[in-house]
């Protein structure tokens, strides 16, 4: 039985070890006593004659361990990691400064880390959140707005935008009074082009999302709900899907749910064909448009800049066209990110900086208290100038 | 008195082989056989001593085994095997040869 015969040579080897430790235990204390009798018929006082032998004593229990390792077949990382573990094992309370010293590096940048990975590499749950970009106006005063549904409507059948941009859609915001329970609340409300949830890049965990059908203006009324709502105000009932509520005094069906931290924009809880507006024409002004957003998504390898720089020509003719509403307005953006969150990112980023930093502190801290233990050595320093002049030396060498 | 001379580790190994040559002998009978032979020029301390003696046996030029010594004390007893006095012949060789490779710079130079 192979694990029987596996404890047999380990416990053989355990008393090995023992037998080997006992002997050179008394071989050195042979050797020390006969030192200090010899010390003693030199004429030395016993105490005296004690101490002198002690001094040569060494570099005998580095020797010890060293005999010990090379009889376990053990050499180089080996070797170091089991003198690590017997000299921390020989003070505990170093060992526990050590540690506790580099958990606390270790835990300050991991924690430092994951919420730089959550926030900026990570993002929004969409697909491929980095390359979405909120659409904005800024004229020459350095002033944004957001632009408003006829302009955005220029930009999408632009082709210089096309270069730049997959997708771009307009969002026309507002609040809808809905029916829940007894009570009436007005929740925050998304009117979305047909194109929005493809342009997000979303999947519902229930349910489905609006379809190319539902955008139809006699199309039956439809909504996709957010997912904190259903849970704050619905119950989580699972129920949910096919129910009818009243949306605006609008009997409307919920189709879907969006995944949890998925609203977009940040104040929605239903996704509403924009078709099914009722103030469409708020939606043909140009000019400033609030409560509305217009975001995009930039093709891959095409950072902001150039797509800023492709979307100049359009701007400017549009505001040649328009001149009041869009004069001296130029497309600008911003990651989609920034909305949400801010912009965060340079503070995040000397945020991990920091952390880094500490960590590497806490590092060389630790090493120098080492390196302090290791120079202070066994016993005493005079052993070594003894015991030098005939070529101690480490076995590592050999 | 004691006085230090720096010599090489090799030669730690040649002083011991030579000294186990003429008896065998406990670790300090080596150390202190040395001290005498040399008259006080070579003190070997434990620290040395023993790495080398375990490294002889290592290598198959000594044994050892634990012996009682004339006071009635354990003591372990390290002697030379017949690979040992072999090498004991070529490392004098090569002392010697070496020895006489530096007199025959120190005598040239001017």
């Amino acid at each position: 039985m192979p694990g029987i015969r596996r404890f047999v040579l380990w416990a053989r080897a355990l008393v090995a070890r023992r037998k080997v430790d006992e002997e050179l235990t008394r071989e050195m204390r042979f050797h020390l006593e006969m030192e200090v009798e010899k010390n003693i018929s030199a004429g030395m006082s016993p105490d005296d004659a004690r101490r002198r032998a002690l001094v040569d004593f060494g570099g005998v229990q580095r020797f010890r361990e060293e005999v010990h390792d090379e009889r376990r077949g053990l050499s180089g990382l080996g070797l170091d990691v089991r003198h690590l573990v017997r000299s921390l094992r020989a003070s505990p309370l170093f060992a526990l400064i050590a540690i506790l010293t580099i958990a606390l590096g270790i835990g300050i940048t991991t924690a430092v880390v994951s919420i730089v990975d959550h926030v900026l590499v990570r993002g929004l749950p969409f697909r491929d959140s980095g390359r979405l970009v909120m659409m904005l106006e800024r004229d020459e005063g350095g002033d944004m707005r957001t632009p408003s549904a006829p302009t955005a409507g220029d930009w999408q059948d632009d082709p210089g935008v096309a270069r730049a941009f997959e997708g771009l859609t307009f969002i026309r915001g507002d609040g809808m009074r809905v029916a829940i329970g007894e009570a009436t609340e007005t929740l925050g409300t998304a009117f979305v082009a047909p194109e929005f949830f493809r342009l997000i890049g979303v999947r519902p965990p229930h349910g489905r999302l609006l379809s190319a059908d539902d955008h139809r203006a006699d199309a039956p009324r439809v909504a996709v709900m957010s997912y904190r709502i259903w849970k704050r105000r619905f119950g989580a009932d699972p129920g949910i899907i096919g129910r009818t509520i009243s949306v605006d005094s609008v009997p409307t069906t919920i189709v879907g749910l969006l995944p949890p931290g998925a609203e977009y924009p940040g104040f929605a809880e239903l996704w509403i064909p924009v078709a099914h507006y009722r103030h469409q024409q708020v939606l043909a002004r140009r000019g400033l448009h609030a409560d509305s957003r217009t975001i995009a998504r930039l093709r891959p390898g095409v950072d902001s800049a150039s797509a800023a720089a492709a979307m100049r020509d359009i701007g400017t003719r549009l505001g040649t066209e328009y001149p009041p509403e869009q004069g001296g307005w130029l497309p600008a953006m911003q990651p989609l990110r920034n909305e949400i969150i801010g912009n965060v990112q340079p503070m995040l980023l000397t945020l991990t900086g920091a952390a880094i930093a500490v960590l590497l502190l806490v590092c060389a801290n630790v090493a120098s208290l080492l390196l302090a233990r290791l120079t202070r050595g066994p016993v005493s320093s005079r052993s070594a100038t003894r015991s030098a002049p005939l070529g101690v030396g480490s076995s590592h060498s050999s | 008195m004691s006085r230090a001379a720096d010599v090489m580790q090799g030669t730690l190994d040649l002083l011991i082989l030579k000294s186990l040559s003429l008896m065998p002998m406990h670790g300090w009978g080596v150390s202190n056989r040395i001290q005498q032979l040399s008259r006080d020029a070579f003190q070997i301390g434990q620290g040395s001593l023993y790495p080398a003696l375990y490294r002889l046996e290592k290598k198959g030029w000594v044994r050892s085994d634990w012996r009682t010594t004339e006071n009635n004390r354990e003591a372990k007893y390290y002697d030379l095997t017949a690979a040992g006095k072999r090498a004991l012949g070529a490392e004098v060789d090569s002392w010697r040869t070496f020895v006489s490779a530096v007199e025959m710079v120190l005598e040239t130079s001017a």
